[in-house]
């Protein structure tokens, strides 16, 4: 079957149900070839549902996706073949030895004899394992465990890498050895992640998804959904001397700067201001300088602060919630009214 | 079927690692210890009618119904639990291929140890060397239907642990098929109702799944080729549904 496509995976309006309940509904989305991409969302909202269909392992009540082109409703073992998975909470035979299950899988995976060998000494040394390949994986601590699975994920060196949740319940420095083993993966393979981590995600992945019960809520590079979700960007001062000057000397450097807040430091005396402006104004060097040359203003710090992956998921799924919300208020009025419209919006 | 060989070679090495395993083939092996150790007794006390080796084997159902659920609860149900069951079936295997080998590993531990009680009647014709204690040919017959009425106890086995996500809640539903089966097919047979002329085609399916009557068959040396098709085709209804359920449930 011809793989040489432009998307890695391709999800076309994706609903699946469970009894009455729908999990995800109308879910649309794809990767291109080598990129890693953040699937993130609450407790609930449908990730691993979505992650689910995509091994083959659930079948969407409607919708499509394909792996590399192939449909995997049709040919879930085809598929197979193209993708490592690293399910939710990472189950692992606890019985065995690292080598041991490496090598088991990598017979499920197809790999030759001649070539399993290479690749478990590579993903071995890939995610710094080559020291406890002897070990039973009962006697790993969970950072061994995640990186197993990984390791596992990556075995049959997959055009398409799922990984549900790789990060959870680790410490931050396994989060940050973890962190830097998927970066390693960017532009080998396409991967999609799972996390709640949201500082890692931004950090290792190219785009964000963003779903919320069970709807795409909002997708794009973390710059992007930035723009989208939180237009505004911050400034934290510290500075003695008029308000009143400040508030007319910002008005004049641009006219879209306002004060947010402001308060005094009990201990410095010192006050605490916080601006707003527009989020690719850079207004960071004009307010030094001008500033600077205000007799009624002392300036002591100013710090820009941008926009979290955290804020703009904040943002992201409070929006989807008011909207449904308001959907469901109407839908009490009027049942006719297509949920799906309210999502869009 | 290619990593049918791969998946029953991990199955057998993860049973012999199990100590549920250890835990039934003891209290197997020391339960059939008794029992021939009483059977015998029986026979030196009073005269009997069968044969201490037929006797033996007519009792085959005391350790089937906890042997067999010992063997099979824990080999699907406990990997759906603990999410094993994902990452295997994201692989290119399929599930005839996943219950497959379950069943065969199971069937070939149950075999195994059905085989290790033969160390009884060997002893014992070891140190009495006479027909009458120890029939090789009635024996050869009973043992040929504990291989092929395996097949459908340990499918049953693995039926009941691909419709459970508790290893628990599998073994009684195993055991629970397994004394419907043995001891309902029993007790269906012994209903008056059952022998009257109205009830002839009920009473002939039920003669036909009598269990008890295929064990006396085939340590009398009677070898029909209903049984077969009986044990056969049961035990594949069985693993079919059980493939079912692991392909279905999520």
């Amino acid at each position: 079957m011809e793989t040489d496509v432009e998307y890695s995976i391709e999800v076309n309006h994706l609903t699946k149900y469970y009894g009455r309940k729908a999990a995800i509904q109308d879910v649309s989305f794809s990767l291109k070839k080598g990129e890693i991409v953040g699937f993130l969302g609450p407790n609930g909202s449908g990730k691993s549902t979505t992650m689910r269909i995509l091994t083959g392992l659930l079948t969407a009540n409607s919708g499509s996706a394909f792996i590399c082109g192939i449909p995997v409703s049709t040919h879930p073992e085809e598929i197979k073949r193209k993708i490592g998975y690293m399910p939710e909470n990472n189950p692992l035979p606890l019985d065995m030895r690292v080598g041991e299950y490496l090598r088991f899988r990598g017979k499920l995976k197809e790999i030759s004899r001649r070539k399993l060998r290479r690749r478990i000494e590579y993903v071995l040394e890939l995610c710094e394992l080559d020291r406890a390949r002897r070990r039973v994986i009962r006697t790993l601590s969970k950072g061994y465990r995640q990186r197993i699975g990984i390791a596992e994920a990556i075995l049959s060196d997959p055009e398409v890498a799922i990984m549900d949740e790789p990060t959870i319940g680790l410490d931050p420095h396994q989060i940050l050895k973890i962190r830097d083993l998927i970066g390693s993966l960017k532009r080998r393979m396409s991967v999609i992640i799972s996390s709640h981590i949201l500082p890692e995600i931004e950090l290792t992945c190219d785009r964000v998804i963003i779903i919320n019960q069970g709807f795409i809520v909002a997708k794009g590079t973390p710059r992007q959904l930035r723009e989208e979700f939180l237009p505004d960007s911050v400034y934290h001062l510290e500075m003695k001397g008029s308000i009143e000057a400040l508030r007319d000397k910002i008005k004049s450097i641009n006219p879209q700067l306002s004060l947010l807040t402001e308060g005094n430091c009990e201990f410095t005396g010192l006050r605490k201001v916080t601006l707003s402006g527009p989020w690719d104004g850079h207004f960071g060097e004009n307010l030094i300088a001008d500033l600077a040359g205000q007799p009624e203003i002392r300036l002591f710090s100013l710090v820009h602060q941008e926009p979290t992956l955290e804020d703009i998921f904040l943002a992201a799924t409070k929006r989807s919630w008011e909207v449904l919300s308001d959907f469901s208020e109407d839908s009490a009025q009027n049942p006719s009214n297509p949920r799906e419209e309210a999502a869009v919006e | 079927m290619k990593h049918f060989f791969t998946l029953l070679k991990n199955e057998l090495r993860s049973l012999l690692l199990s100590p549920a395993t250890y835990l039934a083939s003891f209290f197997f092996l020391i339960v059939m210890g008794f029992l021939y150790q009483f059977v015998l007794e029986s026979y030196n006390r009073h005269p009997q009618e069968l044969l201490p080796s037929n006797i033996f084997l007519n009792a085959f159902f005391i350790p089937v119904f906890f042997l067999v659920p010992l063997l099979t609860m824990r080999s699907i149900a406990e990997e759906r639990r603990l999410g094993l069951m994902d990452s295997l079936l994201a692989t290119p295997i399929n599930s005839i291929e996943l219950v497959g080998s379950k069943f065969f590993a199971a069937y070939l531990f149950y075999i195994v140890l059905y085989l290790l009680t033969l160390a009884y009647p060997a002893i014992t014709y070891y140190y009495f060397p006479d027909q009458r204690i120890v029939d090789w040919a009635s024996l050869t017959g009973g043992y040929t239907f504990i291989c092929l009425s395996g097949w459908l106890f340990i499918s049953i086995g693995i039926f009941a642990s691909a419709m459970a996500r508790s290893q628990l809640v599998a073994g009684i539903f195993c055991f629970s098929l397994l004394f419907g089966l043995i001891a309902g097919g029993k007790y269906l047979n012994d209903l008056a109702i059952v022998h009257l002329d109205d009830f002839s085609t009920l009473r002939a399916f039920i003669q036909y799944v009598q269990i008890y009557h295929h064990v006396e068959d085939f340590t009398r040396g009677v070898l029909d080729t209903r049984p077969f098709f009986f044990y056969g085709s049961g035990s594949l209804l069985m693993l079919s549904l059980a493939v079912l359920a692991v392909d279905h449930k999520p």
